[in-house]
Protein backbone atom coordinates (compact mmCIF):
# COMPACT_ATOMS: atom_id res chain seq x y z
CA UNK A 1 0.00 0.00 0.00
CA UNK A 2 1.36 3.69 -0.49
CA UNK A 3 2.47 5.50 1.97
CA UNK A 4 -0.81 8.36 1.33
CA UNK A 5 -3.14 5.20 1.98
CA UNK A 6 -1.20 3.69 4.86
CA UNK A 7 -0.88 7.41 6.29
CA UNK A 8 -4.67 7.90 5.97
CA UNK A 9 -5.95 4.98 7.66
CA UNK A 10 -3.07 5.85 10.41
CA UNK A 11 -4.90 9.60 10.83
CA UNK A 12 -8.27 7.44 10.89
CA UNK A 13 -7.54 5.58 13.53
CA UNK A 14 -5.54 7.68 16.14
CA UNK A 15 -8.23 10.43 15.95
CA UNK A 16 -10.95 7.61 16.18
CA UNK A 17 -9.31 6.64 19.42
CA UNK A 18 -7.86 10.20 20.83
CA UNK A 19 -11.50 11.61 20.38
CA UNK A 20 -13.17 8.27 21.84
CA UNK A 21 -10.81 8.52 25.08
CA UNK A 22 -10.46 12.19 25.27
CA UNK A 23 -14.91 12.40 25.85
CA UNK A 24 -14.38 9.23 28.37
CA UNK A 25 -11.80 10.88 30.56
CA UNK A 26 -13.46 14.49 30.36
CA UNK A 27 -17.26 12.09 31.38
CA UNK A 28 -15.56 10.86 34.11
CA UNK A 29 -14.22 13.93 35.45
CA UNK A 30 -17.52 15.76 34.66
CA UNK A 31 -20.02 13.31 35.84
CA UNK A 32 -18.12 13.46 39.45
CA UNK A 33 -18.59 17.29 39.09
CA UNK A 34 -22.62 16.89 38.70
CA UNK A 35 -22.69 14.48 41.57
CA UNK A 36 -20.95 17.13 44.07
CA UNK A 37 -22.78 20.24 42.79
CA UNK A 38 -25.87 18.36 43.63
CA UNK A 39 -24.71 17.50 47.25
CA UNK A 40 -23.66 21.24 47.94
CA UNK A 41 -24.60 23.65 45.63
CA UNK A 42 -21.92 26.41 47.56
CA UNK A 43 -19.10 24.36 46.17
CA UNK A 44 -19.78 25.21 42.76
CA UNK A 45 -17.23 27.68 41.96
CA UNK A 46 -14.10 25.80 43.24
CA UNK A 47 -15.51 22.29 42.32
CA UNK A 48 -16.04 24.13 38.83
CA UNK A 49 -13.04 25.55 38.61
CA UNK A 50 -10.90 22.44 39.30
CA UNK A 51 -13.11 20.70 36.88
CA UNK A 52 -11.87 23.04 33.89
CA UNK A 53 -7.80 22.37 35.25
CA UNK A 54 -8.55 18.66 35.18
CA UNK A 55 -10.37 18.37 31.75
CA UNK A 56 -7.23 20.82 30.79
CA UNK A 57 -4.57 18.12 31.70
CA UNK A 58 -6.99 14.91 30.57
CA UNK A 59 -6.52 16.37 27.31
CA UNK A 60 -2.97 16.87 27.23
CA UNK A 61 -2.55 13.24 25.52
CA UNK A 62 -5.53 13.62 22.79
CA UNK A 63 -4.06 16.83 21.86
CA UNK A 64 -0.68 15.54 21.38
CA UNK A 65 -2.26 12.74 19.31
CA UNK A 66 -4.29 15.46 17.03
CA UNK A 67 -0.82 17.33 16.63
CA UNK A 68 0.56 14.15 15.25
CA UNK A 69 -2.53 13.69 12.83
CA UNK A 70 -2.08 17.02 11.81
CA UNK A 71 1.56 16.43 11.04
CA UNK A 72 0.50 13.36 9.07
CA UNK A 73 -1.61 15.05 7.13
CA UNK A 74 -0.01 18.52 6.06
CA UNK A 75 3.81 17.85 6.62
CA UNK A 76 4.08 14.27 6.32
CA UNK A 77 7.47 13.44 6.30
CA UNK A 78 7.25 9.77 4.88
CA UNK A 79 5.97 11.34 1.37
CA UNK A 80 8.07 11.81 -1.28
CA UNK A 81 8.96 15.63 -1.73
CA UNK B 1 0.64 31.12 9.49
CA UNK B 2 -0.24 31.18 5.94
CA UNK B 3 0.78 27.96 4.83
CA UNK B 4 0.09 25.04 7.32
CA UNK B 5 3.25 23.67 8.40
CA UNK B 6 5.20 26.08 7.00
CA UNK B 7 7.30 28.51 8.64
CA UNK B 8 9.46 31.44 7.29
CA UNK B 9 12.78 30.95 8.92
CA UNK B 10 15.90 33.84 8.86
CA UNK B 11 19.36 32.27 9.33
CA UNK B 12 22.01 34.26 10.29
CA UNK B 13 25.27 32.95 11.29
CA UNK B 14 24.65 29.62 10.69
CA UNK B 15 21.60 28.91 13.23
CA UNK B 16 18.03 28.96 11.64
CA UNK B 17 15.54 31.54 13.51
CA UNK B 18 11.99 30.95 12.98
CA UNK B 19 10.91 34.79 11.60
CA UNK B 20 7.39 34.89 13.12
CA UNK B 21 7.72 33.26 16.41
CA UNK B 22 10.62 36.23 17.32
CA UNK B 23 8.22 39.03 16.10
CA UNK B 24 5.44 37.88 17.95
CA UNK B 25 7.49 36.95 20.94
CA UNK B 26 8.79 40.51 21.24
CA UNK B 27 4.67 41.80 20.33
CA UNK B 28 3.82 39.77 23.54
CA UNK B 29 6.61 41.10 25.77
CA UNK B 30 5.77 44.91 24.49
CA UNK B 31 2.07 44.03 25.65
CA UNK B 32 3.03 42.60 29.25
CA UNK B 33 5.12 45.57 30.08
CA UNK B 34 2.62 47.91 28.75
CA UNK B 35 -0.15 45.99 30.97
CA UNK B 36 2.57 46.38 34.19
CA UNK B 37 2.98 50.51 33.21
CA UNK B 38 -0.55 50.98 33.35
CA UNK B 39 -1.60 48.71 36.06
CA UNK B 40 1.37 50.67 38.08
CA UNK B 41 0.63 54.06 37.99
CA UNK B 42 -1.25 56.20 39.79
CA UNK B 43 -1.59 52.89 42.30
CA UNK B 44 -4.67 53.67 44.89
CA UNK B 45 -5.61 52.04 47.88
CA UNK B 46 -9.05 51.20 46.53
CA UNK B 47 -7.91 49.83 43.16
CA UNK B 48 -9.98 50.68 39.94
CA UNK B 49 -9.28 49.71 36.12
CA UNK B 50 -6.08 48.46 35.14
CA UNK B 51 -4.60 48.10 38.74
CA UNK B 52 -7.98 46.18 39.70
CA UNK B 53 -7.68 43.39 37.19
CA UNK B 54 -3.77 42.91 37.44
CA UNK B 55 -4.33 42.88 41.57
CA UNK B 56 -7.17 40.01 40.74
CA UNK B 57 -4.77 37.87 39.25
CA UNK B 58 -1.86 39.03 41.73
CA UNK B 59 -4.27 37.60 44.45
CA UNK B 60 -4.96 34.62 42.24
CA UNK B 61 -1.27 33.18 42.25
CA UNK B 62 -0.21 34.65 46.07
CA UNK B 63 -2.95 32.23 47.52
CA UNK B 64 -2.17 29.62 45.03
CA UNK B 65 1.50 29.95 46.65
CA UNK B 66 0.35 30.03 50.05
CA UNK B 67 -1.54 26.81 49.67
CA UNK B 68 1.06 25.08 47.96
CA UNK B 69 4.42 26.22 49.29
CA UNK B 70 3.24 28.24 52.25
CA UNK B 71 4.64 31.63 53.20
CA UNK B 72 8.71 31.48 52.41
CA UNK B 73 7.16 30.62 48.50
CA UNK B 74 5.88 34.28 48.29
CA UNK B 75 9.29 35.57 46.74
CA UNK B 76 8.19 33.88 43.71
CA UNK B 77 4.77 35.00 43.42
CA UNK B 78 6.33 37.65 40.35
CA UNK B 79 7.78 35.01 38.38
CA UNK B 80 4.39 33.50 38.32
CA UNK B 81 2.76 36.31 37.62
CA UNK B 82 4.62 37.28 34.58
CA UNK B 83 4.74 33.65 33.35
CA UNK B 84 0.70 33.73 33.41
CA UNK B 85 0.49 37.06 31.72
CA UNK B 86 2.90 36.15 29.37
CA UNK B 87 1.36 32.91 28.49
CA UNK B 88 -1.95 34.16 28.70
CA UNK B 89 -1.34 37.44 26.58
CA UNK B 90 0.62 34.93 24.36
CA UNK B 91 -1.94 32.34 23.39
CA UNK B 92 -4.21 34.94 22.64
CA UNK B 93 -1.99 37.04 20.15
CA UNK B 94 -3.30 34.00 17.82
CA UNK B 95 -6.81 34.93 17.30
CA UNK B 96 -5.96 38.29 16.28
CA UNK B 97 -6.14 38.74 12.61
CA UNK B 98 -3.25 38.67 10.95
CA UNK B 99 -1.20 37.29 13.47
CA UNK B 100 0.22 33.95 15.15
CA UNK B 101 0.94 32.71 19.01
CA UNK B 102 4.33 32.04 19.75
CA UNK B 103 2.85 29.70 21.61
CA UNK B 104 2.43 27.84 18.50
CA UNK B 105 6.18 26.88 18.00
CA UNK B 106 7.34 24.05 20.45
CA UNK B 107 10.70 26.04 20.53
CA UNK B 108 8.69 28.69 22.99
CA UNK B 109 6.91 26.37 25.11
CA UNK B 110 10.13 23.76 25.68
CA UNK B 111 12.25 26.70 26.41
CA UNK B 112 9.53 27.96 29.07
CA UNK B 113 9.20 24.66 30.26
CA UNK B 114 13.03 24.07 30.82
CA UNK B 115 13.47 27.47 32.60
CA UNK B 116 11.06 26.55 34.84
CA UNK B 117 11.05 22.75 36.01
CA UNK B 118 15.17 22.79 35.32
CA UNK B 119 16.27 26.25 35.81
CA UNK B 120 14.25 27.86 38.41
CA UNK B 121 13.51 24.71 40.29
CA UNK B 122 16.89 23.70 40.73
CA UNK B 123 18.07 26.99 41.13
CA UNK B 124 15.93 27.50 43.82
CA UNK B 125 16.75 24.40 45.09
CA UNK B 126 20.27 25.34 45.18
CA UNK B 127 20.25 28.59 47.11
CA UNK B 128 18.24 27.66 49.46
CA UNK B 129 19.44 24.16 50.79
CA UNK B 130 22.93 23.78 48.93
CA UNK B 131 24.23 21.01 46.85
CA UNK B 132 22.62 19.02 49.24
CA UNK B 133 19.17 19.72 47.08
CA UNK B 134 20.50 17.00 44.95
CA UNK B 135 20.43 14.52 47.30
CA UNK B 136 16.62 14.10 46.52
CA UNK B 137 17.53 12.16 43.71
CA UNK B 138 18.28 9.01 45.62
CA UNK B 139 15.54 9.17 48.26
CA UNK B 140 13.73 7.15 49.55
CA UNK B 141 16.97 4.75 48.35
CA UNK B 142 19.53 4.75 45.93
CA UNK B 143 18.16 2.52 42.67
CA UNK B 144 15.37 5.02 42.97
CA UNK B 145 17.43 7.43 40.57
CA UNK B 146 16.70 5.81 37.51
CA UNK B 147 12.47 7.12 38.27
CA UNK B 148 13.10 10.40 39.42
CA UNK B 149 15.84 10.99 36.45
CA UNK B 150 12.83 9.63 34.16
CA UNK B 151 10.21 11.72 35.82
CA UNK B 152 12.31 14.90 35.57
CA UNK B 153 12.57 14.35 31.70
CA UNK B 154 8.67 14.01 31.45
CA UNK B 155 7.74 16.75 33.03
CA UNK B 156 9.13 19.50 30.73
CA UNK B 157 8.25 17.55 27.91
CA UNK B 158 4.17 17.13 29.06
CA UNK B 159 4.34 20.86 29.90
CA UNK B 160 5.41 22.17 26.82
CA UNK B 161 3.69 19.41 24.78
CA UNK B 162 0.82 19.86 26.22
CA UNK B 163 0.41 23.96 25.43
CA UNK B 164 2.07 23.58 22.27
CA UNK B 165 -0.60 21.01 21.14
CA UNK B 166 -3.62 22.99 22.01
CA UNK B 167 -2.59 26.04 20.56
CA UNK B 168 -1.20 24.80 17.28
CA UNK B 169 -4.45 22.36 17.10
CA UNK B 170 -6.40 25.55 17.84
CA UNK B 171 -4.85 28.16 15.15
CA UNK B 172 -4.81 24.94 12.31
CA UNK B 173 -8.30 24.50 13.11
CA UNK B 174 -9.13 28.56 12.35
CA UNK B 175 -7.48 28.32 8.92
CA UNK B 176 -9.15 24.75 7.97
CA UNK B 177 -12.57 25.94 9.14
CA UNK B 178 -12.62 29.18 6.98
CA UNK B 179 -10.99 27.11 4.17
CA UNK B 180 -13.64 24.68 3.85
CA UNK B 181 -16.99 26.56 4.59
CA UNK B 182 -17.82 28.75 1.77
CA UNK B 183 -16.89 32.21 1.75
CA UNK B 184 -20.02 34.10 2.52
CA UNK B 185 -20.70 32.33 5.69
CA UNK B 186 -17.63 31.32 6.86
CA UNK B 187 -17.80 33.49 10.02
CA UNK B 188 -20.63 31.30 11.79
CA UNK B 189 -18.66 28.29 12.10
CA UNK B 190 -15.68 29.60 13.32
CA UNK B 191 -16.61 32.20 15.59
CA UNK B 192 -17.38 29.58 17.94
CA UNK B 193 -14.20 27.84 17.77
CA UNK B 194 -12.61 31.41 18.27
CA UNK B 195 -14.60 32.05 21.58
CA UNK B 196 -13.58 28.42 22.91
CA UNK B 197 -10.03 29.60 21.92
CA UNK B 198 -9.87 32.07 23.87
CA UNK B 199 -11.03 30.34 27.49
CA UNK B 200 -8.19 27.60 26.01
CA UNK B 201 -5.61 30.46 25.68
CA UNK B 202 -6.80 31.05 29.82
CA UNK B 203 -6.64 27.45 30.95
CA UNK B 204 -3.93 26.32 29.25
CA UNK B 205 -2.01 29.22 30.73
CA UNK B 206 -3.37 28.39 34.62
CA UNK B 207 -2.58 25.04 34.18
CA UNK B 208 1.43 25.87 32.99
CA UNK B 209 1.51 28.26 35.84
CA UNK B 210 0.20 25.83 38.48
CA UNK B 211 1.94 23.00 37.50
CA UNK B 212 5.32 24.82 37.59
CA UNK B 213 4.16 25.75 41.38
CA UNK B 214 3.41 22.03 42.08
CA UNK B 215 6.92 21.21 40.64
CA UNK B 216 9.14 23.98 41.98
CA UNK B 217 7.03 23.32 45.52
CA UNK B 218 9.51 20.41 46.89
CA UNK B 219 12.22 22.50 46.18
CA UNK B 220 11.23 25.43 47.92
CA UNK B 221 9.98 23.75 51.09
CA UNK B 222 11.85 21.28 51.93
CA UNK B 223 14.27 23.19 54.56
CA UNK B 224 12.12 22.84 57.34
CA UNK B 225 12.46 19.04 57.74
Amino acid sequence: MSPVIMSLIAVMVIMCVAAAMAVYGDSKVLSRLMEGITRQPEAKDALFTNALVSCGLIESMPIIATVVVLILIFANPLLAK
Amino acid sequence: MDKIGVREVIEIGGYTFNEHTILMTWLTMAIVILVAVLATRNLKEVPTGWQNAVEAIAELWETQVKNMIGKEGLFLVPLFMTLFLYLMIANWLGLTPGMESPTNDLNTTLSMAILMTFFVNHGVGIAKQGIGHLKHFVEPFAPFIIVNVIEELSRPASLAFRLFGNILAGEVLIIIILALVPGVVNWLPSTPWVLFSIFVGVVQAYIFTMLSITYIAPSVKKHHD
